[in-house]
């Protein structure tokens, strides 16, 4: 590995060497390392929140909206080569836009923001299993659904288990799991979609990404920060209870976290856990840096 | 020249063949980005959101009502959740000839804003209130009693009007002891067991009285102009 790097260092000086290095999209080659970059944005529990709070506001006077949402997530597009932009779910219900245009706008808004993918959070089937059907024709991203079996519903063949992102050469493995709707959505709104225990689901899902070579792992859900009743899923036991997964991005418990939460998963790995807030109140960003081979389990994923 | 064409060559087959291998996460940074309207605004996605806020803009803006102070939700309880179980109580107390043994009983959980001081407008009660949820009466058995008042217990706190928990018990302002039921005024949600309200599966009878919550809460604030408000706490668990 030194002789290559050396190797490579004496190149630079050779006219032509820089510019080849550039094309193949090194960011530190200078430096001798093969790192590389991504950035994922990310949004939870927008619940149609398309204009910002009033000025008025007595608690988020000015805060959110949509346009200044595009504005954050433009300016970072300019400065970051690799970026992500997901969604974890409750899109819909909160605002009039919703109750009065069944969430098509929402849609619109987040196909004209660029999302790259999304899961589904339980107010997502405040429409009915048609409604969400009908708003989501809008949409140009993925919904990500891994516990929810949709097959005797119209939203069959509409969402799945997951989807892999390359970019410039990093392979992201992006699932999604949603939280348990007995008790929390009407029986008639999600007919007959069946909820799966989403602990077991995760594992198969990191099994099936780590196989097609994801470098990443990524899930969506909107399964909720932490309860105190220990036995109920949500992020905390996810991430401890599973493996392979790097990033969790939550929602559901509408939880302001200012950093992620770093925690073991089953193998002693770090495993992150981010969430920010609701209403669009805020934008998260996590950048990674990614280094060339494999980890060996000598390198945690460590704070910058 | 002809060294360099050499190098040049083994660098691109070196590269080719590394970009072809893996990569793994070893640091990460985070930050997480207040949205705010300081920041510029993005042109396209207003003309996209422009005609959409008009169509809602004359109906939403119309002011109904005056709140006389902030209000919030909380947990065991708070004016707003007063509020919010009044309504239900000042709409069918005489309609339904609400006496002994009735209580309202909502949700935190479903009230989804708060209320500024100041003018209320349509816009503000469809944010408090945007579920589609219909009012509904439930006729109980007492023996279900203690099963909501565990309820009220665990949860920390819903919003009541028309009773009191004290000491973990309920106790209806207007209370008739020999009665062996008692009835609920709640929304269709709750009533079909939302929130693990699993106790009413012990209800006699549900009767949807076909209005909608937020209609409600609309003519309420109308009725009311400036809102009555209850500053004592309903909810004591212990």
């Amino acid at each position: 590995m030194w002789t290559k790097r050396k190797f490579l260092g004496d190149t630079l000086y050779l006219s032509g060497g820089v510019i080849v290095a550039t094309q193949l999209g090194y960011t530190t080659l200078l430096g001798g390392k093969k790192e590389r970059k991504l950035t994922i944005l990310h949004t939870n529990d927008t619940h149609s929140h398309i204009d910002p709070f009033p000025v008025d506001d007595s608690k988020y006077p000015g805060r959110g909206g949509v346009s200044h949402r595009a504005n954050l997530i433009n300016n970072i597009r300019l400065q970051e080569e690799n970026v992500l932009l997901l969604d974890a779910g409750d899109i819909f219900q909160g605002t009039p836009y919703f109750n009065k245009y069944g969430g098509v706008l929402e849609m619109k808004v987040m196909k004209a923001l660029g999302y790259d993918a999304s899961t589904m959070g339980n107010h997502d089937f405040d429409g009915g299993m048609e409604g969400f059907k009908t708003a989501q024709e809008y949409a140009d991203f993925s919904f990500l659904c891994a516990n929810y079996d949709f097959s005797n519903t119209v939203l069959t063949g509409l969402t799945k288990p997951h989807h892999i992102f390359n970019k410039g050469g990093i392979k992201i493995g992006v699932f999604g799991v949603g939280v348990e709707l007995d008790g929390l959505v009407p029986k008639i709104k999600y007919e007959d979609t069946e909820y799966i225990d989403p602990i077991a689901i995760a594992q198969e899902q990191v099994e099936q990404l780590q196989k097609a070579k994801c470098d990443l792992i990524v899930c969506l859900s909107h399964l909720g920060y932490a309860y105190d009743n220990a036995l109920k899923v949500s992020d905390y036991k996810l991430a401890q209870e599973t493996k392979g997964i790097h990033l969790i991005i939550g929602g559901h418990t509408h939880t302001f976290l200012s950093e992620p939460t770093v925690l073991k998963n089953s193998e002693g790995d770090n495993v992150l856990v981010n969430q920010v807030g609701w209403a669009g109140l805020n934008l998260g960003r996590i950048d990674f840096v990614f280094e060339k081979g494999k980890n060996k389990g000598e390198g945690q994923l460590i704070e910058i | 020249m002809k060294r360099t064409t050499i190098y040049l060559f083994i660098v691109l087959v070196g590269a080719g063949v590394t970009a072809c291998s893996s990569f793994f996460p070893s640091k990460w940074n985070s930050d997480t980005v207040a949205v705010e309207n300081s920041q510029s605004s993005v042109s396209a996605i207003d003309s996209l959101v422009f005609p959409y806020r008009e169509g809602l803009k004359d109906e939403m803006n119309e002011v109904i009502g005056y709140c006389p102070q902030d209000l919030e939700k909380a947990r065991p309880c708070s004016p707003l959740n007063n509020w919010a179980a009044d309504a239900l109580y000042f709409e069918y107390k005489e309609k339904l000839d609400m006496n002994s043994n009735c209580l309202v009983l909502l949700n935190v959980g479903g009230l989804r804003s708060r209320f500024n001081k100041g003018r209320l407008s349509v816009g503000d009660i469809y944010s408090f209130m945007p579920f589609d949820n219909i009012v509904v009466v439930v006729r109980m058995p007492m023996s279900a009693l203690p099963d909501i008042e565990r309820y009220l217990v665990a949860s920390g706190g819903e919003p009541i009007a028309n009773a009191r928990l004290i000491g973990g018990k309920l106790i209806f302002s207007e209370q008739n002891t020999d009665a062996d039921e008692f009835i609920i005024l709640t929304s269709d949600y709750l009533a079909n067991g939302g929130d693990k309200m699993t106790f009413f599966e012990k209800s006699l009878e549900k009767t949807d009285l076909g209005d909608l919550l937020r209609d409600v809460f609309l003519n309420q604030v109308k009725a009311q102009d400036t809102l009555k408000i209850d500053n004592t706490c309903r909810i004591h668990v212990d």
